[in-house]
């Protein structure tokens, strides 16, 4: 975690730009929130199983400037004690993709 | 074996745990390194003191002793190629005078073109990756519209380019089998020494009665020479090749403030291999520091590689320009049709010409500063995942019975009257066998590669007196022969064994494969002795297996596109080529929760340990702390690994394959030499891969991919002598907004706006306020949706807005995201 705050992972709904002044644009997502991991998995699995659950919308939704968006993770589905959870995982060695020549093509649309 | 001088300072593994000894009490309280042995507390380090380096090893002083003759032929061969690098000079006739009056007196002013060079040179550019025959096309149609303004002939402007960017290659015949090529020693040959094929085109020789001779079969080398001295030769690009000077400098100073202790790694200027050589002056700011790295490039689809191609990466540059197309350095190709015998005399042309530049030095023009020096290129890292590996280091491969080719000196078992080793560290319980039977092993005190223990192993080898004994003891130090690079003087390169880097990408995928997997399927070798039924971790079988091959198949969809390759179906696929990625995803993706509830708890837990562990070791940058936490739950995985499964069994030795051993060397090289990713050739992959992609011509197309490759070297000189002769190779989607420091807004964008009241805009008022509380709330917010944006990472993230409607199967869901929440916004919405 780092030092000057912390992360969260959340669904994207969609992307705008809100124009505020003449000079000033924000652009924004609104994004859901997964709740906070299950700490029982994440001590027993030696913090490899992060596992979340989506949250009530009033709790979940939260509008943050896309900058704070830092990377696409995986959120796979999987059942926890009955519960639908999902678990997360980022790709390993993700930084390194973008030393080589390994990026994904930008697509048109 | 293991011994090092009891000296001060190695700020190698012992840095692991002195250097954050704070760090890590903090985390876990590990037992302390054992003062075992020679393994003293002496070992640990401290960064202001500095390894005593050996100029020169007691192994190369024998090399290059003329009056040392090994009395193994191959032994021999190989000296004569080393000997013969030790002795390079530039004048040996390889290279044109053109070549070397530049390697000597660069240029030193800009390369400016005319009109009509420029504007051909573009179009040429511009048709790179069409067959050759489009830029003729475009010329014919472009002169018969502007008779006053002609176009370049394609012959012109190649010969223009081959001028411009001064990259000539070096032409040696070869056996047409690929068995070696005719160079050093073997250049007055007319038949392949290996398989007896001529050097000459036969049919032509017999057709003129022997009067004409073609050869055979050809390869090329780029000499290094003028292509680093065209990074110089643009101020801007310049300014980048002083990337390394730069981060030294800050490395320094931020030492000096720290205590000399290390935060993070990052590059392989954080390592002690490196920082240690700028204290000696052993290499200075104005030389260039290479890692040089061979892999197999796959032409067609039913062969395994056909062809290799050896890179220069410069370390000069910052990582993320070194790694890309256009700034890694073509060295040679050595063409198919099959694998080379005799790579050491294709490779001989290259480290020829790169001993010559570091004795004779390299004259450099550097614009960004207007000022001349020499410069001595630095030999210092080889990085070569598997099978490439074993070509250039002289090493027995995977099959070696030495299990670390790092040279850590671990000493191995091996069964009684099997004489395969393995690194098993417990001592098997009744086991006797003469040599092994050595008390258990502590983990904490595998260190990193040793030069002495390669240099003692590989004189024990040289003076092997006879075949038979040489096999043994080619077993025994798991070295063939000495590696083609001792030829470089030592004070321009690292000792031998200091070069080679660990192999990260198949040890933590490929090989854990072959090894996990059999065990918990029940079907990995089981010993007369032994029996499965008593394997309680075997237990993926049967129906279990089909599920668990089924959940990983099912993962698809909610694996992002930017992923690359989601893992098929394990239970179906395992037998089919399951790829380096695919096991990679499955391992350290999917693995902790597919595996949960599957393995028995103990063998769960233990499997996590590490997953935790790798994936902290693959990032790019590794705080000390994290760096600790991870070697300290690898340990433990590879300890807890010997209890669960071999259990000190002596028929069970043989799950201690040489991979878990290499995994406990990932971390240890870390302090040494940077993180894995950084030297591992994850990141070389796509660039040595395109080189084949290139490949148009299907009638010849290895000599075709030797001219791509000479294209390619000539055509990023140039790109480096003229940066601006670059297209912006990504230009943004139509419609797409740059938002700066690496976002893009991208489409699909709605094009009537919405009106947004309720619950939304509350959120989006709060959201203003906490920017600026003067900023006036509304009720309603219009705006327009966005679909998609472009991270920094690379990666597009998409959205629920326009993905959520499209069927499973034909998704991989990017919309999820990390998002990072400053203290300070945090504090705002509680």
């Amino acid at each position: 975690m780092n030092l000057n705050g912390h992360t969260e992972f959340g669904e994207v709904e969609f992307y705008f730009q809100l124009h505020v002044s003449s000079e000033k644009i924000y652009t924004l997502a609104l994004v859901s929130l997964y709740s906070k991991p299950n700490q029982e998995m994440y001590e027993k699995s030696i913090h490899t199983i992060y596992s979340v659950k989506k949250l009530p919308e009033e709790d979940a939704l939260r509008i943050v400037d896309v900058k704070t968006i830092r990377s696409v993770v995986s959120l796979q589905p999987h059942i926890v004690d009955g519960e639908d959870r999902f678990f997360l995982w980022e790709q390993v060695g993700l930084e390194l993709l973008t030393l080589g020549d390994m990026v994904e093509p930008l697509l048109p649309e | 074996m293991l011994s090092k001088e009891p000296e001060n300072n190695s700020p190698d593994p012992g840095s692991l745990i002195t250097e954050n000894q704070e760090a890590q009490a903090q985390v876990e309280a590990p037992a302390p390194a054992p003062a075992s042995g020679e393994h003293s507390s002496n070992e640990r380090n401290d960064m202001d003191n500095s390894i005593p380096n050996q100029t020169c090893s007691r192994s190369t002083d024998i090399l290059l002793d003329p009056n040392f003759t090994p009395a193994i032929d191959l032994l021999n061969a190989s000296l004569e190629f080393i000997r013969r690098i030790h002795a390079a000079s530039l004048d040996n006739g390889d290279l044109q005078d053109e070549t070397l009056s530049r390697i000597r007196n660069p240029f030193c002013e800009s390369l400016i073109l005319d009109k009509a060079e420029l504007y051909s040179l573009q179009q040429f550019l511009s048709c790179e990756s069409a067959p050759q025959q489009t830029y003729t096309n475009i010329m014919q149609v472009h002169n018969n519209f502007f008779p006053d303004f002609p176009m370049l002939s394609l012959d012109q402007i190649k010969r223009r380019i081959k001028e411009w960017s001064g990259v000539i290659p070096v032409i040696k015949d070869m056996c047409p089998k690929s068995c070696m090529a005719y160079t050093g020693q073997f250049e007055k040959l007319t038949s392949c020494p290996i398989c007896s094929c001529s050097r000459w085109d036969t049919a032509r020789l017999q057709a003129s009665g022997g009067l004409v001779r073609v050869p055979a079969q050809q390869f090329y080398s780029y000499p290094l020479g003028p292509q680093i001295q065209a990074l110089f030769r643009d101020p801007g690009m310049a300014e980048e090749m002083s990337y390394r000077r730069k981060t030294t400098a800050t490395i320094l100073r931020d030492l000096q403030m720290q205590d000399g202790k290390r935060m993070f790694f990052e590059d392989v200027f954080h390592g002690s291999e490196y920082l240690n050589h700028v204290k000696d002056g052993k290499i200075s700011e104005n030389d260039i520091l290479l890692m040089f790295s061979m892999d197999g490039a796959q032409l067609y689809e039913h062969k395994q590689s056909d062809c290799w191609i050896g890179i220069f990466v410069l370390l000069d540059l910052r990582p993320d320009l070194r790694y890309k197309k256009k700034h890694v350095i073509p060295a040679f190709i050595i063409p198919g049709p099959n694998n080379p015998q005799d790579t050491d005399s294709f490779c001989f042309p290259t480290f020829y010409h790169l001993s010559a530049l570091q004795q004779e030095g390299l004259g450099i023009w550097d614009a960004s500063r207007e000022l001349s020096y020499v410069s001595r290129p630095f030999m210092f890292l080889f990085s070569a995942d598997g099978p490439g590996s074993v070509h250039l280091t002289g090493l027995v491969g995977h099959q070696g019975a030495c299990p670390c080719r790092l040279f850590c000196g671990l000493k191995a078992r091996h069964k009684p009257g099997v004489g395969c080793y393995y690194p098993a560290l417990l001592k098997p319980i009744g086991y006797s066998v003469e040599g092994c039977d050595h008390a258990d092993v502590d983990i904490k005190s595998i260190t990193c590669a040793s030069p002495t223990d390669y240099d003692t192993k590989l004189i024990y080898l040289l003076c092997s007196p006879n075949a038979t004994n040489y096999r043994t003891r080619r077993k025994e130090t798991g070295i063939v022969r000495p590696s083609l690079l001792s030829g470089l003087h030592s004070k321009y390169r690292l000792p031998i064994s200091s070069m080679f880097t660990g192999d990260s990408l198949h040890v933590t995928t490929l090989n854990l494969g072959d090894l996990l997997l059999p065990l918990w399927r029940g079907t990995f070798t089981c010993d007369g002795t032994d029996s499965t039924t008593a394997w309680s971790w075997a237990v993926l079988k049967g129906h279990v297996w089909k599920q668990h091959g089924e959940a990983v198949a099912n993962a698809r969809p909610y694996i992002p596109g930017s992923f690359d390759r989601p893992p098929r179906n394990i239970a179906e696929k395992i037998n089919s080529g399951y790829k380096a990625k695919e096991w990679q995803h499955y391992f350290y993706g999917l693995g902790p929760a597919l595996l949960y509830n599957v393995l028995p708890l103990s063998y769960w837990q233990n499997f996590c340990k590490l997953v935790f562990a790798i994936r902290i070791l693959l990032q790019r940058s590794i705080t000390a702390e994290q760096l600790v936490i991870a070697q300290h739950k690898i340990e433990e995985f590879h300890t807890e690994f010997e209890l669960l499964y071999v259990q000190q069994r002596v028929d069970r030795m043989h799950f201690m394959r040489p991979c878990l051993h290499l995994l406990l060397h990932i971390g240890l090289e870390v302090p040494r030499v940077g993180p894995a990713g950084i030297y591992s050739t994850w990141v070389m992959e796509r660039t040595v891969g395109n080189l084949g992609e290139e490949i148009r011509l299907h009638s010849s197309p290895y000599a075709n991919l030797a001219e791509r490759a000479l294209l390619r070297g000539q055509v990023n000189a140039l790109k480096s002598i003229i940066p601006n002769l670059e297209k912006n190779t990504e230009t943004i989607p139509q419609g797409g907004i740059d938002l700066g420091s690496g976002y893009i807004l991208l489409r699909a964008h709605e094009q009537t706006s919405l009106e947004c009241r309720g619950f939304v805009a509350v959120l989006i008022s709060q959201f203003l306020s906490s920017e600026d509380p003067s900023y006036p709330l509304q009720d309603i917010y219009r705006f327009t949706r966005w679909a998609r944006l472009r991270l920094p990472t690379g990666q597009t993230a998409r959205s629920r807005w326009k993905e959520s409607k499209k069927p499973l199967e034909r998704l991989r869901i990017s919309w999820n995201v990390k998002v990072f929440f400053s203290v300070f916004l945090n504090a705002l919405l509680m």
